[in-house]
């Protein structure tokens, strides 16, 4: 009986796109500092012949400032790779300046980046995932204070079982079927275009015969939608392997929570605040991990 | 788990789903040609609805369990890098394989949240169709609305407080500076983007020595407009009086080349020659010789030419620009402009006197000027990593004239006089400059050269002679003033590099020589010389070294040219004025800026000495309209010890749409001889005399750019302020004085529905000039602007623009409010856009305006067209 009501409620709230309670970076934890290496060592692993741009959680998808990330998904032979759109601009942004600016050994203060707190973390955005075959790997970099601990791991590329519906509805220009599915602890409704013919879509969702246009947990606490569909050649950037400790998906994932839930005790970093004297620690967040088992 | 797969089927049933129909299974294969097994994904679609699918594994089958009551489904199967296959089968269980070709996916490309402003480096992209409504016909209309973006009533565009360097169509230069013949003339719909290339150096050859703060403007054309011959015209019809309109323009963009030819002709008041002018400043080489002669006119009013100004008005032009190869182009140009301009209206000039009174002039003016003017151009340009190479030939031909009928009354005189003038005002120029930059990596090298002959022969008659003089010799008084200018300029640079440090040195040579022929005829200036004859030469050779420095973000640059100056006079009529004069010169420059992110700032500081002898050379009178006199007095060399230092800082936040500026300056000025004015009767007299003065310039500006979304509007703000602080001789009387203006300026533009656009535009300024004398009693001159456009569009075919304008001024006894009122409909029917508008719809008769010049204060009034209705078609040829 639970279970009906959980899937009612999927379909209202489907119906409905009501926001319930949307992920905000409400942590303390921030971006780490400038990698400028990262940025001028970038090397592409090949290239994409389509990128399809999301909205992830946005409060209005016309509006970049409320959303918290412009996820990107890239498509090319052989390779899927879902990362941080707004983080690549930036990355852009700061290896066009360096190279037109080779003889500075400092750098902007300021980063191109934006959304909702743009300077917050949060690892749906400073994530990296490549799917290569049947592989899936995630780059997970880290917040400040611990940037040096970024981790990576491999896992079989993750299926849902999906069911798929009748129902349409018109997303960024195309047609998308609806359909459903329970993943890792949460219910999922998605919805695929079946024009565009690639078995993929944003985070770690895939395996319809269509990519994802729109997808959203019942709960609305992580959303996507697709904002952009485009042809091109798209350079895949692959994080340099040396720069994270290999790890496994439990451990990036507890890590990340317990960021999440108390950034300074997390990373040890004790700050006193200057006023009161008091150590300053993390205020309760309220916290669900997207992938709850 | 099992529950919710129960859930879903309950849910399925209880839709009525398909479950009721027996199981179809269809498997099969999915190979390449070659047999390769292939992981794509198939799915079962009924219409366009998938009712089941799955993936192909790694021998490349698959297998499908769906059910429907369809007769029969489409089985569809895709993987990235091939080309969907699809087979429409009976819907029953049954073997199908599927062999697929390798195709590239092209999908329908689609934003539904398409950034207004996109940043990538240096270089900004604003979406022309983010900032377009209706109402927008051509590019300029667009790019004034663009948050950072400003268009001066010259048409010349400046972003973020710099006056832009280059303008490009499709990274072409093919308007070489005449940039208002694509702003004008390009329609709005034909381009994607305008993108703003921030420190742009244009010299590939130079990317590696000199930053540059320059601002390129490029225009990014939509594919549908590139590699098309495109053709529209114009025609129109109105009353009163009679009105006529004609435009015909031809543009084609392709990748080798590019061209834009257009017509324009009307007697509506518009102004056509306006696109023609070089806005860039880069064209020939400017020639310094003087024209002086004039015919005494007002100003511009201030307010739209369209509005006062009865023309009859043909221009046409040419601009040409071919790609010889991937970095080189030869760009040829060629325009004519046939004009006629009737002018209107009256005057008060009020003349200070030291004691702190005024005197006045009063006059009614008819001008009416006769404008021929031929203009070719040719440049060739290569522009590789290692080399540039430019060569640029213009030439000018104008053959002017103007005729102006002045009725003069005074207030210290019993005249009331009708006074005529006629001017012939021919030009001819040509001039060539070649430069050539040879870059190594390691050092460069850099020629220049240009060489140049301006040829100006001015005549003014002006009767009755006796305004001029009691003891008149003819009844016209005719003053010819012919100049001719030589000049020639070369450059050998050498450039090194010591780690970071950038040295350029030059060794330079330049040679200006001005003839001067003038006669004053028909007077009897027995006590005066009124005839000049002579040659006045200046020539100097030197070298520089431009040092340049980058410290992290910093860019230090000093440059320190010395050279050595001769000036000659050669007096045909009396040679032993013939004088020579040798100087050394040093006038440093130092230059800083500071880069961050989205924010630079400058500084920059110069110091010059002029000495300069031009002015002695010129010892007869000239008149130079019929109220003023020019004559030297001078006998020793001017010299002029100036410095001037500016602070400019500038930031930029695209994502934000945020743009603003400010910058300061100071300009102390040192010289030991000052202008002075002498009334005689009704004539002036400017000359020139040995007195030691400073005068101070400070000024100061700030302008603040905001597109925002909602309505999706741009706000823009401007305040500007100046104060000067000078000397003038007032009847052989030194007169400290200062002139003060602040203003500001805002424009706001908005959406505010699909079905409507608006414009908002103020400006107020004041300005004010006086003495320690008439400190209190001198007046302020404010004036007030305000514009109102508010565009409608109904329907998609309709266009309802209506428009209302308030101007200000109170330095005047009537008329000190002037409202006009303009309206405009637009019907666009197919390739057809037919306009009915009407001007001056409240019929203002008159427009006055008061203007501060040093002390003197100018009332002038226009009179303008009165209430009229156009009738205009236009249309695309093809």
């Amino acid at each position: 009986m639970k279970k009906l009501i959980k899937l009612l409620f999927i379909t209202i709230v489907a119906i409905s796109g009501i926001d319930c309670h949307a992920q905000r970076k409400d942590t303390d934890a921030k971006i780490s500092h400038y990698n400028i290496s990262r940025c001028r060592d970038r090397k592409s692993i090949g290239d994409a012949s389509i990128r399809i741009l999301y909205a992830f959680n946005a409060e209005n998808i016309r509006d970049k400032s409320t959303w918290i990330d412009e996820g990107q998904l890239k498509i090319g032979r052989g390779i899927t790779q879902y990362s941080s759109h707004f983080e690549e601009v930036n990355e852009d942004s700061v290896a066009i300046w360096l190279n037109t600016h080779s003889k500075s050994s400092a750098w902007p203060p300021a980063r191109w980046l934006r959304g909702h707190r743009p300077d917050h973390w949060i690892e749906y955005q400073y994530s990296n995932i490549h799917i290569i075959d049947n592989t899936l790997e995630e780059y997970a970099t880290m917040p400040r204070a611990i940037e040096t601990d970024n981790l990576k791991y491999s896992e079989t590329l993750p299926l849902q079982e999906w069911s798929i519906s009748d129902e349409t509805e018109e997303i960024c220009g195309y047609s998308c079927q609806k359909a459903i599915c329970h993943w890792r602890g949460r219910d999922y409704v998605a919805w695929f275009a079946a024009d565009i013919p690639v078995s993929a879509g944003p985070w770690k969702f895939g395996g319809l015969p269509g990519l994802i246009m729109k997808i959203a947990d019942s709960t609305n606490t992580y959303s996507w939608e697709a904002t952009e569909v485009k042809n091109g050649t798209f350079p895949i950037y692959k994080p340099r392997g040396d720069k994270y400790k290999e790890s496994t998906r439990e451990k990036v994932q507890e890590l990340q929570r317990k960021l999440n839930e108390n950034y300074f005790k997390t990373t040890g970093t004790e700050v006193i605040q200057y006023k009161t004297g008091q150590l300053l620690t993390s205020r309760k967040h309220p916290y669900s991990q997207l992938e709850l088992e | 788990m099992r529950g919710f797969h129960l859930i879903q089927l309950i849910i399925m049933l209880l839709l009525g789903s398909q479950t009721l129909f027996a199981r179809i299974v269809i498997s099969g294969t999915v190979t390449d040609k070659s047999g390769e097994p292939l992981p794509a994904i198939v799915s079962v679609l009924v219409g366009r609805s998938v009712k089941g699918f799955g993936n192909a594994d790694e021998n490349g089958k698959y297998s499908i369990s769906f059910s429907t009551d369809a007769d029969s489904v489409t089985v569809k199967a895709s993987i990235m890098g091939f080309s969907s296959s699809l087979k429409t089968v009976p819907s029953q269980t049954r073997q199908l394989d599927f062999i697929m070709e390798e195709s590239d996916i092209l999908l329908k490309e689609v934003s539904v949240v398409a950034e207004k402003i996109t940043q990538k480096g240096d270089t900004l992209n604003f979406r022309v169709g983010a900032y377009k409504d209706e109402n927008d016909r051509v590019i300029g209309d667009v790019i004034k609305k663009m948050p950072g973006l400003e268009v001066s009533d010259n048409g010349s565009i400046s972003f973020n407080g710099k006056t832009i360097k280059n303008f490009y169509v499709e990274d072409m230069d093919l308007l070489q500076g005449r940039y208002g013949i694509a702003t004008n003339n390009i329609s709005a719909n034909d381009v994607a983007s305008i993108q703003v290339y921030q420190n742009h150096q244009p010299v590939r050859a130079l990317k590696d020595w000199s930053p540059s703060e320059d601002v390129t403007i490029n225009l990014k054309l939509k594919s549908s407009a590139k590699g098309v011959f495109t053709m529209t015209g114009m025609g129109g019809i109105g009353y009163k009086p009679m009105l006529w309109a004609g435009e015909a323009t031809g543009m084609y963009f392709g990748k080798k080349g590019q061209s834009i030819t257009t017509y324009k002709g009307n007697n509506s008041g518009d102004n056509v020659a306006a696109e023609q002018e070089n806005l860039t400043g880069d064209g020939g080489l400017q020639f310094f010789n003087q024209a002086p002669l004039g015919v005494v006119s007002p100003g511009t009013p201030g307010v739209k030419q369209k509005r006062y100004m009865r023309n009859r008005s043909n221009a046409v032009s040419t601009s040409n620009i071919l790609k010889l190869d991937s970095l080189s182009t030869l760009s040829v140009s060629l325009s004519y402009i046939d004009d006629i301009l009737s002018n209107e209206g009256s005057s008060v000039t009020e003349q200070y006197l030291p004691d702190g009174a005024y005197r006045t002039m009063s006059q009614t003016v008819e001008t009416k000027s006769y404008v021929h003017k031929l203009s070719g151009g040719a440049v060739y340009k290569k522009n590789t990593d290692r080399i540039y190479a430019v060569n640029r030939l213009d030439v000018n031909a104008s053959w002017n004239k103007c005729d102006g009928i002045n009725s003069l009354t005074t207030d210290f005189s019993s005249i009331n006089q009708v006074v005529n003038q006629h001017l012939d005002n021919p030009s001819f120029s040509i001039s060539d400059k070649a430069d050539l930059i040879f870059n190594s990596g390691a050092n460069a090298w850099n020629l220049s050269f240009g060489a140049g002959w301006n040829h100006r022969p001015q005549k003014l008659s002006v009767s009755p002679a006796s305004i001029l003089s009691d003891k008149p010799e003819n009844d016209v008084v005719s003053q010819n003033y012919t100049s001719d200018d030589f000049r020639g300029q070369a450059e050998i640079g050498y450039f090194m590099k010591f780690g970071q440090l950038t040295i350029k040195t030059f060794i330079f040579g330049n040679v200006d020589i001005e003839s001067v022929k003038s006669d004053l005829d028909g007077l009897d200036l027995s006590d005066f010389n009124a005839v000049n004859r002579y040659s006045f030469g200046k020539a100097e050779g030197g070298g520089e070294a431009r040092i340049g420095y980058p410290i992290k973000n910093s860019y230090f640059e000093v440059t320190l040219p010395i050279s050595y100056n001769g000036q000659w006079l050669r007096d045909k009529k009396a040679a032993g004025r013939n004088r020579e004069w040798n100087y050394l010169c040093f006038n440093p420059a130092v230059k800083y800026t500071y880069r961050l992110g989205k924010s630079w700032c400058g500084l920059n500081a110069s110091y010059y000495k002029i000495r300069d002898n031009s002015d002695r050379a010129q010892s007869g009178v000239v008149m130079t309209d019929y109220l003023t006199f020019r004559e030297s007095f001078v006998d020793h060399t001017l010299v002029d010890k100036s410095l001037y230092v500016t602070a400019e800082y500038h930031y930029s936040n695209a994502m934000a749409q945020l743009f603003a500026n400010a910058s300061a300056s100071w300009r102390r000025s040192s010289c030991n001889t000052m202008v002075g004015y002498e009334y005689d009767g009704i004539a002036t007299v400017k000359y020139a005399l040995e007195h030691p003065y400073v005068s101070n310039r400070y000024g100061a500006s700030v302008n603040v750019s905001k597109g925002m979304d909602f309505w999706e509007s741009t706000l823009k703000l401007t305040g500007n302020c100046s104060l000067y602080k000078s000397m003038q001789l007032i009847n052989s009387q030194p007169v400290d004085y200062k002139s003060q203006y602040w203003s500001a300026n805002l424009v706001y533009s908005a959406m505010p529905a699909t079905w409507m656009g608006m414009a908002l535009g103020a400006a107020y300024g004041e300005n004010k000039s006086f003495t320690e004398v008439n400190k209190d009693a001198a007046m302020s001159g404010r004036q007030c602007t305000g514009r109102l456009d508010l565009n409608f569009f109904p329907v998609k075919r309709l266009i309802l623009n209506v428009a209302f304008e308030e101007n200000y001024t109170n330095l005047t006894e009537a008329g000190r409010h002037t409202w006009f009122g303009d309206a405009r409909i637009t019907y666009k029917a197919g390739r057809f856009d037919w306009e009915l508008e009407a001007n001056n719809i409240f019929n203002r008769k008159v427009f006055s305006r008061v203007n501060y010049t040093d002390m003197n204060i100018y009332r002038s009034t226009y009179r303008l067209r009165p209430f009229n209705v156009m009738l205009k078609v236009r249309f695309n040829v093809f």
